[in-house]
């Protein structure tokens, strides 16, 4: 038993820490809430490629570097902290892991090589209510003669309207046996939607009785879909973290400057005492998170409880933190111009994305027998 | 990182687990599941020949040095046997004062005499031990403390009150926190004695608690003495001395509590299966946000002792104490909840007794307070982790 990071594990987060203070400012973060796509494609280039942040978690056999969920994690965190505008959580966490996951070895080769190389982007659409039961499902699909129809429409499929490739989850229209489905951009309908966080594009995904071809079917059914969505869980609970972890730093920073009554705010304890019940939720979700990212390298069952865990604990954290900071800036924290609003906006759409913590709690109730 | 423990560390789980099971259920089946919170005093007798058996097989004190009588185990193989001891129905541990805090103390600063004389009767429990720290006008102020030792013909006079003495009444000795230099000032001129308690100046009260019980005491010394070669660390370095023993009562010793804890819950989740609540959707929401906070504990417990184990120095040490004190209050305050009705309802057939969950709800109330108050805890978290301005004192 071994639970500390390792001096590897030091280097990469360091790396992305300074690439990230300069290429991630908060200047930066505002062009890129401008944009339609919601990230700038030269950036994420040099992302994908140079930083390798999408070669990293894909096996080396289709060209990524073959590291595991804990380097993935830090990453996550670390774009978290920064709310870097990007397409990886969608094309990574979510598009390749069901490929990852659930593809034929045939589609993993054609495929993985071109997300790694960041020159395709992916993501998954599934349903309309975050959450990822089989009831949730609001895709059909159908066989034909020449391989499948499927039908249906989803809301708020991330990054769902600039997504090269759109694995979708889909339930048989009669048997309910679900199965996912390599489909391009072109054959869908698809747009994006305006959000409360500008931070992250979510789109509309639609498709009408639309046929693709027998090789388009993962070989993986629900387990695999349930597999998927529990690691990106994990992913963007990692991603509330650094969320949870901007909050509380911005939060100290400013109060040591900020006097009034003649005294730094954070002499007052009312203001010492919020700051330290933030910094026990960062600190045991960063023990929550990675401990989590371990468990999906070790590939056991223990991921159906340590996801919903995950999930659950950061994203109410990074909530109640982002709340906690607003309140220590004051007037400053409601204005556009301070950062604090993009924060607690990306901490409540976290929330809901894949699952609120009461679904997840409900998941975790159900793996308990209750 | 590497969840998975490693063959010897298996190894020593099952050897633990089969001597464990095999003597809580022959022998000792009578002191199984018993002392848990709240109920530190039953089955009192019986489970002092249990602690006594446990050092004569050598599982008393696993963590110490082989030259002291232990094993020289790692942390983690410390936490893999109070796993195993909680799974087991292991009795809460009577000598625990003595074991995870007089000692640990006497290792770090205790002359070589001291070491000598103490060390083995703690780990045999032949000896219990009591800490007198908190007086009626030192409490989270600690360093306001008032009792004072005089050295007179070689031997330390004790005059001054203790108070929330756990198990003074029948501890055999002391750790006590005193004045030892004439009008000194907080945490300046103070000194960490090791003081008899069966003697004539020693005067202990039992206090009454919430649950009817009485685990605390008033300590009253008045001429008590206690040897002068009796102080740990040097004159006038008491206070250092007592900031180490906080550190371990408020760190890696609480580690054994979350498997009593995992007990706590399982029964509580039992319950609720049992008498339908685990229907209820609130219920339903706080059971499992329950189980969420006792694994993270775990997972941040694992942090903290790798880090630990290597020297890293991390922040999450210093949360420990809060996060499982506001999750265990949280969990007494659940147990009410799925009793439902019967949580009015204590034993029928004698004057003021608590039921298990009973004693759980109310005596959680004290996690909060002891070892550091939660508000306490804020502090030390904002000025030492986050760097934040001290609390100004009073005049
Ligand atoms: C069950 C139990 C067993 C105990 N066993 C022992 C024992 O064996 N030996 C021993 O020496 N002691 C023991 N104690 C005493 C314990 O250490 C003290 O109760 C604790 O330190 C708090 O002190 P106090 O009770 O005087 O409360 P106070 O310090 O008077 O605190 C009262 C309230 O004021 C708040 N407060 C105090 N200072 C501050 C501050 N600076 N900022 C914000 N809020 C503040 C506290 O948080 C609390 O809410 C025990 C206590 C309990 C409950």
């Amino acid at each position: 038993m071994n639970f500390s990071f390792s001096e590897e594990h030091n280097l990469i987060r360091e790396t992305a820490k300074g690439f990230l203070a300069v290429s991630s400012s908060n200047t930066a973060v505002r062009e890129w809430m401008e944009t339609d796509k919601g990230y700038e494609d030269a950036f994420w280039q040099t992302l994908a490629c140079e930083m390798g942040w999408a070669m990293l978690a894909i096996p080396e056999e289709y060209d990524g570097l073959g590291m595991g969920y804990v380097e993935l994690a830090i990453i996550m965190e670390e774009m978290g902290h920064r709310l870097t505008g990007s397409p990886l959580f969608a094309t990574i966490c979510q598009g390749a892991q069901a490929l990852i996951q659930g593809g034929t070895g045939r589609q993993k080769a054609e495929l993985l090589p071109e997300i790694a190389m960041g020159t395709k982007t992916a993501t998954l659409a599934f349903g309309a209510n975050g959450s990822f039961g089989i009831d949730d499902i609001t895709f059909e699909w159908m066989p034909t003669e020449t391989g499948y129809n499927l039908t249906g429409k989803a809301s708020q499929v991330i990054d769902g309207a600039s997504a090269d490739i759109i694995i979708v989850a889909a339930r048989h229209k009669v048997s309910r046996e679900v199965k996912m489905f390599i489909v391009d951009q072109s054959a869908v309908t698809s747009t994006n939607l305006k959000t409360m966080d500008q931070t992250r594009r979510m789109a509309s995904v639609e498709m009408e009785d639309i046929s693709v071809g027998k090789d388009a079917i993962l070989e993986g059914g629900y387990d695999e879909f349930v597999k998927v969505c529990n690691i990106s869980s994990i992913m963007l609970a990692a991603e509330q973290l650094g969320v949870a972890r901007w909050c509380l730093d911005a939060s100290v920073t400013y109060s040591l400057d900020r006097v009034q009554f003649g005294r730094a705010i954070g002499s007052f304890q009312s203001i010492k005492h919020k700051c330290s019940d933030m910094m026990v939720l960062v600190e045991s979700g960063i023990s929550c998170v990675y401990y989590a990212a371990c468990v999906i390298d070790a590939g056991t069952d223990e991921l159906a409880e340590a996801a919903p865990t995950a999930k659950a604990t950061l994203t109410s954290s990074a909530m109640t933190c982002a709340g906690e900071c607003i309140q220590i800036h004051g007037g400053i924290g409601i204005t556009w111009e301070a950062d604090a609003h993009l924060y607690f906006k990306r901490a409540r759409a976290g929330e809901q994305l894949l699952g609120s913590p009461t679904w997840h709690r409900e998941q975790m109730a159900v793996a308990m027998g209750l | 990182m590497e969840l998975n423990f490693s063959k010897e560390e298996e190894a020593f789980r099952i050897e633990v687990r089969t001597w464990l099971v095999e003597h809580l259920n022959g022998d000792f089946a009578n002191v199984k599941g018993k002392g848990g919170a709240g109920e530190q005093l039953e089955h009192f007798d019986e489970r002092v020949v249990w602690e006594q058996f446990l050092a004569k097989a050598g599982w008393a004190a696993i963590g110490w040095p082989k030259a002291l009588g232990g094993r020289d185990a790692s942390l983690m193989e410390q936490v893999i046997f109070a796993e195993e001891y909680a799974n087991a129905g292991g009795p809460g541990r009577l000598a625990h004062i003595g074991l995870e805090l007089a000692a640990p103390t006497i290792m770090v600063f205790g002359t070589d005499e001291q070491k000598a004389r103490f060390l083995p009767k703690i780990r045999d429990a032949e000896e219990m031990w009591c800490q007198g720290f908190s007086e009626p006008g030192a409490g989270s102020d600690l360093s306001n403390i008032r009792t004072k030792a005089t050295l007179v013909d070689g031997q330390w006079v004790i005059e001054g009150q203790k108070t929330w003495t756990s198990h003074a009444q029948h501890s055999d000795w002391c750790f006590l926190l005193c004045r030892t230099e004439e009008g000194s000032k907080n945490h300046k001129g103070l000194s960490f004695l090791l003081v008899r308690m069966d003697q004539a100046g020693v005067d202990v009260r039992p206090i009454k608690q919430l649950t009817g019980d009485a685990e605390f005491n008033e300590v009253f010394f008045d001429g008590a003495v206690t040897a002068e070669a009796n102080v740990v660390g040097g004159v006038g370095n008491g206070w250092k001395a007592a900031m180490t023993t906080l550190t371990f009562e408020r760190g890696v010793s609480t580690l054994a509590q979350q498997a009593n804890f995992r007990n706590e819950l399982d029964e509580i989740i039992e319950l609720a299966k049992g008498n339908g609540k685990a229907k209820d959707p609130l219920i339903r929401q706080r059971l499992a946000e329950a189980e969420m906070g006792l694994r993270v504990q775990r997972y941040n417990a694992l942090r903290t002792l790798t880090n630990a184990d290597s020297g890293t120095f991390s922040r999450e040490g210093y949360i420990t104490k809060i996060f499982w004190a506001t999750w265990h209050r949280e969990l007494g305050k659940l147990a009410m909840d799925v009793m439902g009705p019967e949580a009015e309802l204590i034993c029928q057939d004698e004057d003021y007794k608590m039921q298990r969950l009973q004693n759980l709800f109310l005596f959680s109330r004290s996690d909060t307070i002891y070892a550091g108050t939660n508000q306490v805890q804020r502090n030390i978290i904002a000025e030492r982790a986050l760097q934040m301005p001290k609390e100004p004192r009073g005049a």
